[in-house]
């Protein structure tokens, strides 16, 4: 009796070890063509001058139905949701669903087998990584760029005005841990003005930062586009430095992905005139 | 009569007694460690050796390691100070509202802990219930190690109450009643009868605290903040170390394994009874 | 030893609504009282009264005149200020405390110094001959020894009222002998007022001077020890005695019993005709015949059988009830009981000699006669 259970026990170590292996050879397995539209040329301008491959009711015929699945990073949901919209009125009978979260967590899904489509990112090394993963068809392309702002409880009562401000000892300022986009470009900031700050808090999300200032902090750094959504639960307060530290977004189409012609259809989208524009209601601006 | 299948002589190969189970047991139980397991040994299997002495040495992670260690210690010796007394008036007092005290005590136990950690901040936090009067008086607790300290704490009081709650049920009260007649007051009673008879579960719910403040994520994240070396713990130092450097994240992650398994054989040893 | 100090007057009234408990009770310095009582009867109700882990609805309780209890007042003393101590059928001794430290226990709660604490339980380990036990944990102690260490135990907190419940019922027939004689012997000594639950007939005629029965929360009976258990006035006395007790009226020359059946034998002067009135008789004073005869016994009653109890070189058989009594004890010689073939179910007649047979006035419940 002992004997047959362990054999049934290796059985089954047999099996989900099988299980493991298979799953993993399914997206390096197949191939797909690669879409021609996704090699584009990677700059776009937001003031609209179209291409050849690009006009404003989309390029081509629009498709006629199925599921777009679009991993994008957490910062582009509100823009994205709307294309997705948009995408949808375009190509009637299409439907297009996202998934939002952290720009590394998304490319450790895709590397690990998740079903996407397509890919955007919130900085170029996370892009890069998922290059180097082999999940990504072709090239990607940039389409939207952001900077950093202060943002400070609503009426800014410390009285905030610069970025040096903020190492000024008694305020609770809290930034983006280095390991993340965001805190990667304050680093950057950092160096360029010479000013060290002495966070009380390093957050992993911008989300975080926010949350962090709603309950007290004096002080946070994030995104233009953050500050634009937070409304007037925060009084933004923008710095010349900023300019100078910029974090471009680049999206690409992920290899086989179930709907390459719906992907390169929606990269399309993202980049040409109807996209930027909703991009840049958003607060971001155009790639560089 | 010796005309018995021939099955009866196999199974009894050995001496003593034997298990009692039906046989069917052996193998859901078996497949559950299996399940408990695998996932350790994917993880094992990914850790890069050559760069792991390096990886868990960095001043971060250092950093982070001493500083689980010294806030677990902190929130145990807290949740003994006052879980113990918690237990005891759940398992022996008799008051009205009893049943429901003790369903909000173990609320924290099903709460989500971000939603603790939530809870927390508007509790302390700078703008919190209590969190604004402190402020008046100078006292910042956000961003704290105390926070820190504060949130393992909150996570891990229901798992020493239980387990000392039931410790305490199991041991009745006759030597309490014994021990009154030969001429104790309570407090002595308490303190040479009660509390030594449920030293067991005392000990196993300690470490059942210890384990779940090392392991504490979501409250400390929300509560206290992230900063090296003051609130972030070693949980907290892995989920950064994601984004960029997944080898470290996974070697650190052995750390963590490594110290909990180190915690749960080092009370194994002591022959405790109760929940470890 | 300490001079002996007579301690330990108890007077207790109280009553418990929810157990149906309604008891008075009154004992003297120095007294040892059995209490008897079926199971359920409130005996160990009348023990966690005194000793305070039990409240009454209603009760008056006090000790050497300290007033423990009175609910009219809202008085009420907690058990480590009263000076009662308890001792069960299990020793209950500390488990993680040495037999030396688990004696010293009550001295040390009272306040002495660990050393004198060391010493008293030194003196009375000795007292119970279990001085080499003083290291042993109670783990490593039989049933008998662990009892013996818990005497020790209770002594050493010097109480004025020692309460004993049952303290021989879980131990070995072989070793409860020399447990009962220590408890004679210090109980004896040290004068101790002490109450001791039992069911054991034995031990109320070695240690106590006074029985006092309970039956349903009520005592029923109450007084010196030779005389409750010789002439008792209950049906449950009679039992615990081992004595045949019929229930019924005098008529001024025999005993009536409800049914009718009459039941002749020496009548005692201070019962008048209508009294209740039981008649009492010793097991051995029966004889059972299979069929009615006829003889000098006048009494002869149709009984059934229902069990049948070897007592060494005799068979005590017991019958169903009859009306009047709760059932009757016969002993009969080995011999007799093969000759006639008894089962339980066998229908029998017993014959008992009216010179065996006392009647005397019955002291009932309702009755609350002071003995």
């Amino acid at each position: 009796m002992r004997g047959a259970i362990a054999v049934l026990a290796a059985a089954g170590l047999t099996v989900l070890a099988a299980c493991a292996s298979s799953s993993s050879s399914g997206t390096t397995g197949a191939t797909t063509s690669a879409a021609a539209s996704a090699s584009a040329s990677p700059s776009v301008t937001a003031s609209g001058s179209a291409s050849a491959s690009s006009s404003a009711a989309g390029s081509g015929a629009p498709a006629s139905g199925g599921t777009l699945t679009v991993f994008a990073a957490a910062s582009l949901k509100a823009t994205f949701t709307e294309m997705g919209q948009t995408f949808q009125e375009q190509n009637p009978g299409t439907t297009v669903t996202f998934n939002f979260a952290g720009s590394s967590d998304l490319v450790t899904q895709i590397t690990s087998g998740a079903p996407a489509d397509v890919f955007a990112s919130a900085d170029q090394n996370n892009m890069t990584k998922a290059v180097d993963g082999g999940v990504i068809d072709g090239t990607p392309v940039n389409f939207a760029s952001n900077t950093l702002t202060i943002v400070t409880q609503p009426g800014n009562p410390k009285g905030i005005a610069g970025f040096a401000d903020l190492a000024k000892p008694d305020l609770q300022v809290v930034v983006c841990a280095p390991q993340v986009p965001c805190g990667a470009a304050t680093q950057k900031v950092e160096q360029n003005t010479g000013v060290t700050l002495t966070p009380v808090s390093e957050e992993s999300s911008v989300t975080d930062v926010l949350g962090k200032l709603a309950n007290g902090a004096d002080a946070g750094l994030v995104y233009v586009t953050d500050a634009k959504n937070a409304g007037d639960k925060v009084t933004e307060v923008p710095f010349p430095e900023a300019s100078a530290v910029v974090n471009v977004y680049p999206i690409a189409p992920v290899k086989g992905g179930p709907q390459p012609e719906l992907a390169s259809k929606f990269i399309e989208l993202v980049t040409g005139p109807d996209g930027q524009q909703i991009l840049s209601g958003a607060g971001f601006q155009p790639a560089p | 009569m010796t005309t018995g299948a021939p099955a009866p002589a196999r199974r009894r190969r050995r001496a003593g007694t034997g298990s009692g189970l039906p046989a069917w047991v052996f193998a859901p139980a078996v497949l559950g460690g299996i399940f408990i397991v695998l996932p350790l040994a994917a993880m094992l299997a990914r850790v890069q050796w050559s760069q792991f002495w390096t990886l868990i040495t960095s001043e971060s992670s250092v950093d982070a390691l001493w500083l689980s260690l010294k806030t677990s210690t902190a929130s145990t010796i807290l949740c003994l100070l006052l879980g113990t007394p918690m237990a005891l008036v759940l398992a022996r007092a008799q008051f009205p509202g009893l049943r429901l005290a003790r369903s909000l005590v173990l609320l924290p136990l099903v709460l989500p802990p971000v939603v603790g950690g939530i809870a927390l901040i508007y509790t302390y936090g700078r703008l919190g219930l209590i969190g604004s009067y402190l402020e008046a008086f100078g006292i910042r607790i956000a961003f704290t190690t105390t926070a820190v300290v504060i949130a393992q704490t909150f996570v891990a009081l229901p798992f020493l109450v239980l387990s000392l709650e039931g410790s305490l049920r199991t041991a009745g009260r006759r030597y309490e009643a014994v021990a009154a007649t030969l001429g104790a007051n309570p407090t002595t009673v308490l303190r040479r009868v009660t509390i030594p008879l449920v030293l067991p579960g005392l000990f196993s719910g300690a470490v059942l605290a210890f384990a779940r403040s090392l392991g504490e994520f979501g409250a400390t994240l929300t509560f206290a903040g992230s900063l090296q070396g003051v609130t972030r713990t070693l949980p907290l130092e892995i989920y950064l170390q994601r984004e960029t450097d997944a080898d470290a994240a996974v070697a650190l992650s052995l750390v963590l394994v490594v110290v909990a398994v180190l915690i749960v054989l080092a009370t194994r040893g002591r022959g405790s009874e109760g929940a470890l | 030893m300490r001079p002996p100090a007579l301690v330990g007057a108890v007077t207790l009234a109280a009553s418990i609504a929810e157990r149906g408990t309604d008891l008075q009770l009154a004992v003297e310095p120095g007294q040892v009282v059995a209490v008897l009582g079926s199971n359920g009867a409130g005996k160990s109700t009348l023990l966690s009264l005194l000793s305070g882990l039990l409240h009454p609805d209603t009760g008056h309780i006090t000790l050497d005149g300290q007033v423990l209890v009175d609910t009219s007042t809202g008085t009420w003393v907690p058990p480590h200020h009263r000076k009662v101590v308890l001792l069960a059928q299990q020793a209950l001794l500390f488990p993680h405390l040495t037999a030396a430290a688990n004696v010293a226990f009550g001295p040390r709660s009272q306040g002495l110094s660990r050393q004198q604490a060391r010493a008293a339980a030194d003196q009375w380990l000795a007292a119970v001959d279990a001085s080499q036990f003083a290291d042993r944990k109670p783990a490593q102690l039989s049933g008998g020894q662990a009892q013996r260490i818990a005497i020790a135990r209770a002594l050493a907190a010097d109480p004025a009222l020692l309460l004993l419940d049952e303290p021989m019922a879980a131990l070995d027939v072989a070793v409860a002998p020399a447990l009962r004689q220590l408890l004679r012997r210090v109980l004896r000594e040290t004068r101790r007022t002490a109450l001791l639950v039992t069911h054991d007939l034995i031990d109320a005629l070695t240690l106590a001077d006074r029985v006092v029965v309970v039956e349903a929360g009520r005592i029923v009976e109450d007084g010196p020890t030779r005389t409750v258990l010789a002439e008792p006035r209950s049906p449950f006395t009679a039992r615990i005695a081992g004595i045949n007790l019929i229930a019924g009226t005098s008529d001024g020359h025999h005993l009536v019993t409800d049914d009718g059946t009459r039941i002749s034998g020496l009548l005692d002067p201070g019962c008048q005709p209508g009294d209740a009135a039981v008649a009492v008789f010793r097991p051995s004073a029966v004889a059972v015949h299979l069929t009615e005869t006829t003889g000098s016994p006048r009494n002869h009653l149709p009984v059934t059988v229902i069990e049948l109890e070897p007592r060494g070189d005799v068979v005590r058989v017991h019958t169903a009830p009859i009306v009047g009594a709760v059932g009757l004890l016969a002993d009969i010689t080995v011999p007799a009981a093969a000759d006639l073939g008894l089962q339980p179910g066998s229908r029998v007649h017993l014959a008992i000699k009216a010179t065996e047979i006392t009647i005397y006035s019955a002291a009932g419940v309702t009755e609350n006669t002071s003995s």
